[in-house]
């Protein structure tokens, strides 16, 4: 069920991300409903991935768009809609798993994020079925270490130590093994997030 | 303390800054760099954003019909759908025009009654939440009371000592203008907590899940109006009040 910008079904077709977030600030409610399914999927495979309870999954993704919604805490200039998204959902994934709350460490994050040129970017432009293509064939460039590291990081939570504990793995080089990851997965990106 | 840096090691360093897994000394060098070369603070966008597309690559999963009617709520008004006025020569032409209107208005229907039955299935789901939570000896059923011009609001939350949620039951809610919301704090040792944000349907009820536990210091509930987004504490008028 991929969303694709061209194919606008609803009042506000092929509207982007931050049309869509305006239009939902200054009261449209209906921009809630096109921005869900755009990427109520993403959301909820992300919670699911890190949650594992369908349930869960399903509170945290009513959660995310509520707060989306209610809070209006994304500012369009700091980074994309879909990683405000992903970032608030990893990080109220994370806080239900060790049930404890750093909200406040995720907008503190968040809020570091800043960026002078908020223009979409060909990655944001592309359907969300492109990106997870895009995204897909990115990781499986990296050398299977970096990717597995990132991996353990982003959706298990677990920290360098952590991680170097369960692989028995230097700490050191658990994380010269995530930087040079990341690294790498923005250099396979670099063409679509310029 | 901080030995000087080669510009290649900078990537790395920006990398894990972005991983969250620097070591303090790094991460006073990291500060240092950035306060001194404004640049890479794009650098450091550039890797929050790349992270933040990880979850692109997991496989896609169905995604539960009812969800939608629980996040968007039932959709007030129908999509409207312009037919462009055309000359029509035939009668095949009239004939296969009514034909997809008819097409067009079955669809309508049958969106409506998806979202109709996904708004119930929603509805059901959270019945049975309060069932489960009623049938537990230690659920305490708290009620709350409207106050000055909400006098007519009522209702009451129900908690289980040890469940993480709560759930919020009112009726005559008023509703509220364009950016305000009401929200649920619970007063402990005398300061008040956010427990939650909510807002009536349109006609004045309210039945949801609240990030609600039970602890030992809880000595009442509170709702206020609060103006997106909310502050650490109330700011809004108070309009609804219990005791426990």
């Amino acid at each position: 069920m991929a969303f694709d910008p061209t194919k606008g079904r609803s009042v506000c077709p092929a509207q982007s991300d931050v049309e869509l977030f305006l239009a939902l600030k200054s009261g449209e409610q209906a921009a809630l409903g096109l921005l869900y399914d755009r990427y109520a999927s993403l959301v909820y495979r992300l919670a699911l991935r890190i949650l594992v309870n369908a349930q869960e999954a399903e509170d945290l993704t009513q959660e995310v768009f509520l707060h989306l919604w209610q809070r209006q805490s994304y500012v369009p200039g700091r980074g994309s809609l879909s990683s405000f998204l992903t970032t608030l959902t990893r990080s109220r994934a994370i806080d239900r798993i060790r049930a404890r709350n750093s909200n406040v460490r995720f907008l503190q994050r968040w809020s570091q994020a800043m960026s002078s040129d908020s223009s979409p970017t060909p990655f944001e432009l592309a359907s969300l079925s492109q990106r997870s293509e895009y995204v897909q064939t990115a990781l499986v460039q990296l050398p299977e270490k970096q990717r597995q590291v990132l991996e353990l990081a982003y959706y298990e939570g677990l920290s360098q130590s952590e991680i170097a504990a369960r692989l028995e793995t230097p700490l050191g080089t658990v994380k010269s093994w995530s930087r040079q990851g990341l690294l790498n997965l923005r250099n396979h990106l670099k063409m679509l997030i310029e | 303390m901080v030995e000087p840096i080669r510009p290649e090691h900078w990537q790395e360093l920006i990398a894990g800054y972005v991983l969250g897994d620097l070591n303090p000394a790094e991460a006073e060098v990291v500060q240092q760099l950035l306060a001194a070369h404004p640049d890479l603070v794009g650098e450091v966008h550039q890797l929050q954003e790349v992270l933040a597309a990880m979850p692109y690559s997991l496989p896609e999963v169905p995604l539960p019909a009812h969800l939608r009617s629980a996040v968007v709520g039932t959709p007030a008004q129908a999509t409207t759908i312009s037919v462009r006025p055309q000359r029509r020569r035939r009668l095949l032409q009239v004939v296969g025009s009514i034909a997809a209107i008819v097409l067009v208005a079955i669809a309508i229907d049958n969106v409506r009654l998806r979202q109709q039955l996904a708004s119930t299935q929603a509805q059901a789901a959270q019945q049975k939440d309060l069932i489960a939570m009623l049938q537990e000896s230690k659920t305490q059923v708290v009620s709350l009371k409207g106050m000055d011009q909400m006098s007519d609001a009522s209702g009451n939350v129900v908690i289980t000592p040890g469940h993480p949620q709560g759930i919020v039951i009112l009726q005559n809610l008023p509703a509220l203008p364009p950016g305000k919301i009401y929200q649920l704090w619970s007063v402990v040792d005398g300061k008040k907590v956010a427990s939650g944000q909510f807002a009536g349907n349109p006609r004045g009820n309210v039945f949801v899940k609240v990030p609600l536990s039970v602890s030992a210091g809880i000595t009442g509930l509170v709702v206020t109006v609060e103006a997106s987004p909310t502050p650490d504490r109330p700011t809004g008028p108070m309009v609804m009040t219990s005791s426990l």
